[in-house]
């Protein structure tokens, strides 16, 4: 590999990497499973390094890989089985495109998340980041905790709505569009 | 559907606990509100940024024990994890992906000798007691052919080039394929008819190249490379080396030694084979045939092993239902759409599905452990995303799920567990289907092994892909309860079309479950006993 070729790599890795957070973000919001989410994020990844050298500095990268991320997806959905909960292509199409148009926005959710889970208080806190820790299914955290599956899901579903309503509030406040 | 009813749903869905029903309901619901699309997005935003902040917890908590570089390979690792980590490792990363990518042969890859079947310049379209020579490949008839060698041991092959010329090899002889238009007779004789479209149509021999005209001839060649031609009806062009075309017509033959043209006579249409003259023989081959099935049915009827048994071994009638042939008659087969049509023999029937309502409704009583689904089907096309073989109407744990996927892939799944991430695994073979596989009568099997904890895909009685089952996705008991061959009873339930139209283009002949995995020797038994061509 050449020094301006290694050059390039370095420039790929590091813009993407930075980008990579909210690009999983947006796949997660087309395709029911983690598993799914990796798999389209890796194929994305090598997709948009082979295109780097098409792609403008000058321009928006989480745009360019917005557009390469749901092609994947739609390319993932087609190999799928349509067992799962797998949304419909015309579905995944139009939650792509208002999601694209909405990339900045789910960027200061994001800011304003980490306030919020700072905020949250520490038992909530801990069952999230117990429950969410790689590697765990749901229902070893549950019967650690000495509850039903169930149980969790619901407490979980109560925490995630608290953390929605405080992002709203945040952005309102802070006067950034929601 | 409420706001908070969908805010419900959501949350299951990001859960993976979405009851089946819920899911065409929710995917309505999100077409038609532009706000429960962007709280769905935020709400699986927020999924991604809880479970990006656990991971670097999780690393952050674990920086003693695991070194930082090892676990950004893991799945689900947060990149800010990266961050700081050296260019070198940021570098092995991308590779890692790379790697990753071309290590991911899965189910995707073709067998190389497969490829061969896809492209060609003839069809094998008849074989009457054909043997072929030893160490040469053996062809079965419908088999299409690209450039390359026929060595006939003995019996008649009949050969329909694309270009719409037919040649009659009679064994023992050589033929080498070298286009649609082009053939080499290296020994042997044939007949060869050639329509106006194919006109220009040529067979080399060791001595002259015959251009035909758009006629028929007959070619015979000797071992030590002297030939005959003989012009049945219309015009050839022999072309001797440098010298100037000779032709010849109607009723003219022409002797070859060394060469040179030796003699001139009359053609003689009876040296050479009529395929008119072949049929009865053939006929009576046919029927030899569907008799052995005969006989191995009656056998396998037997089989203590056989869970139910379609052999739709009835002539043409107007019952509509298949008779479970392993016994217990409340396991037919209730016909519904579908129309009984000749099978792979005229003596027998077959089920034919043509329309997206047709389909054969099973009731399958009891538990199991390993199985074998096994059918014989004639396909015109697996365009559907999904082609059903067999599929139970629900989908519990242990239920089985077999089907052709859009790609031609033998697909063979489970439900695993309830709820949760993961409730199924998908067993898949590389795709097998093949444009040239439409109309032609092919057996598919898949064994589920419970104790070698492995699932294979047999294509006419060969094994097409072979899959361990990691301990997560072994299921010990298998069900089915109510079910369908060739459609999904899963559309009684349903209202989305997208996701209830799998069902099945073509024949079924003969369909069979088993309660354990056949062996390797015997589905290869299976597959000759049944099959209505070839050896």
């Amino acid at each position: 590999m050449g020094a301006s070729e290694d050059q390039s790599y370095e420039d790929f890795v590091r813009i993407f990497m930075r980008h990579e957070p909210q690009l999983r973000a947006f796949v997660r919001s087309l395709l029911p499973t983690w598993d799914d989410v990796d798999e389209v994020m890796q194929e994305s990844s090598l997709v948009l390094w082979r295109k780097w050298s098409d792609f403008d500095p000058e321009s928006n990268f989480m745009k360019w890989g917005c557009v390469i991320a749901r092609f994947e997806v739609l390319k993932h959905r087609r190999r799928m089985a349509r067992d799962r909960h797998v949304l419909a292509s015309d579905l995944i199409e139009l939650l792509a495109e208002e999601g694209t148009e909405e990339i900045e926005s789910l960027h200061a959710q994001r800011k304003a998340l980490e306030n919020c889970l700072r905020e949250l208080p520490e038992n909530q806190r801990r069952i999230v980041m117990t429950a969410y820790a790689p590697g765990r299914t749901i229902k070893e955290v549950a019967s650690e905790a000495g509850k039903s599956a169930t149980a969790l899901y619901k407490t979980l579903n109560r925490i995630r709505t608290a953390l929605l309503e405080c992002v709203n509030t945040t952005i309102k406040r802070e006067g950034l569009a929601p | 559907m409420t706001e908070p009813e969908m805010k419900t749903l959501i949350a299951d869905y990001c859960n993976g606990t979405l009851n089946d029903v819920d899911f065409a309901p929710l995917q309505h619901a999100l077409r038609e509100s532009p706000e429960g699309r962007a709280y769905f997005r935020r709400y699986l935003n927020l999924d991604a940024a809880l479970t990006e902040a656990a991971s670097v917890e999780d690393v952050a908590r674990n920086t003693w024990t695991a070194p930082a570089k090892a676990r950004a390979f893991t799945s689900r690792t947060s990149p800010l994890v990266w961050a700081p980590a050296a260019a070198a490792a940021i570098l092995a990363l991308v590779g890692f992906f790379l790697w990753k990518s071309a290590h991911r042969t899965g189910p995707g890859s073709v067998v190389a000798s497969e490829e061969e079947v896809a492209t060609g310049f003839a069809i094998l379209s008849r074989l009457i007691e054909a043997e072929w020579q030893d160490g040469s490949e053996p062809r079965s008839a419908g088999d299409s052919l690209s450039a390359g060698h026929l060595r006939l041991k003995s019996g008649v092959a009949q050969i329909e080039f694309f270009s719409g010329a037919t040649v009659l090899l009679e064994g023992e002889a050589h033929l080498e394929i070298i286009s649609a238009q082009r053939a080499r007779c290296h020994y042997g004789r044939l007949r060869a008819k050639v329509p106006p479209a194919a006109r220009g149509f040529t067979i080399a021999t060791p001595e002259t190249e015959v251009v035909d005209l758009g006629t028929e001839i007959g070619i015979a060649v000797a071992r030590s490379g002297s030939s005959e031609i003989h012009v049945i009806a219309g015009k050839v062009e022999l072309h001797i080396d440098q010298e100037p075309a000779t032709s010849l017509r109607t009723g003219e033959a022409l002797l070859l030694e060394k060469g040179q043209p030796s003699n001139r006579m009359a053609a003689d249409s009876e040296a050479f084979a009529i395929l008119e003259a072949f049929e009865p023989q053939s006929r009576a081959e046919h029927r030899a045939r569907f008799e052995r099935w005969q006989n191995h049915s009656q056998q396998l009827r037997q089989d203590p092993r056989l869970i139910v048994y379609y052999s739709c071994d009835q002539p043409q009638s107007w019952q509509r239902r298949l008779i479970n042939e392993a016994g217990d008659p409340e396991r037919r087969g209730a016909m519904v759409g579908v129309n009984r049509t000749p099978g792979r023999w005229p003596w027998k029937s077959a089920v034919e599905f043509r329309h997206p309502g047709d389909r054969v409704r099973v009731f399958i009583p009891g538990e199991y452990t390993s199985l074998t689904l096994a059918c014989w089907v004639r396909l015109d096309s697996v365009a559907r995303m999904w082609n059903s073989l067999y599929l139970t109407d629900g989908y519990e744990k242990g239920e089985v799920h077999w089907q052709i996927t859009e790609e031609g892939r033998l697909a063979y799944s489970m439900r695993i567990r309830e709820t949760g991430r993961h409730r199924q695994h998908l067993y898949l073979s590389p795709p097998f289907w093949k444009p040239e596989l439409s109309g032609r009568w092919i057996h598919l099997v898949t064994t589920f092994d419970v104790g070698k904890a492995e699932v294979t895909h047999y294509l006419n009685g060969k094994e097409i892909h072979r899959e361990q089952s990691t301990p997560e996705h072994l299921v010990q008991t298998t069900r089915f309860g109510a079910g369908e061959i060739g459609n999904w009873g899963q559309s009684l339930r349903r209202t989305d079309p997208e996701f209830v139209i799998r069902s099945l283009n073509g024949l079924l002949d003969e369909f069979a479950i088993f309660n354990g995995a056949l062996s390797d020797s015997e589905i290869n038994a299976m597959f000759h006993a049944g099959n209505p061509v070839g050896p």
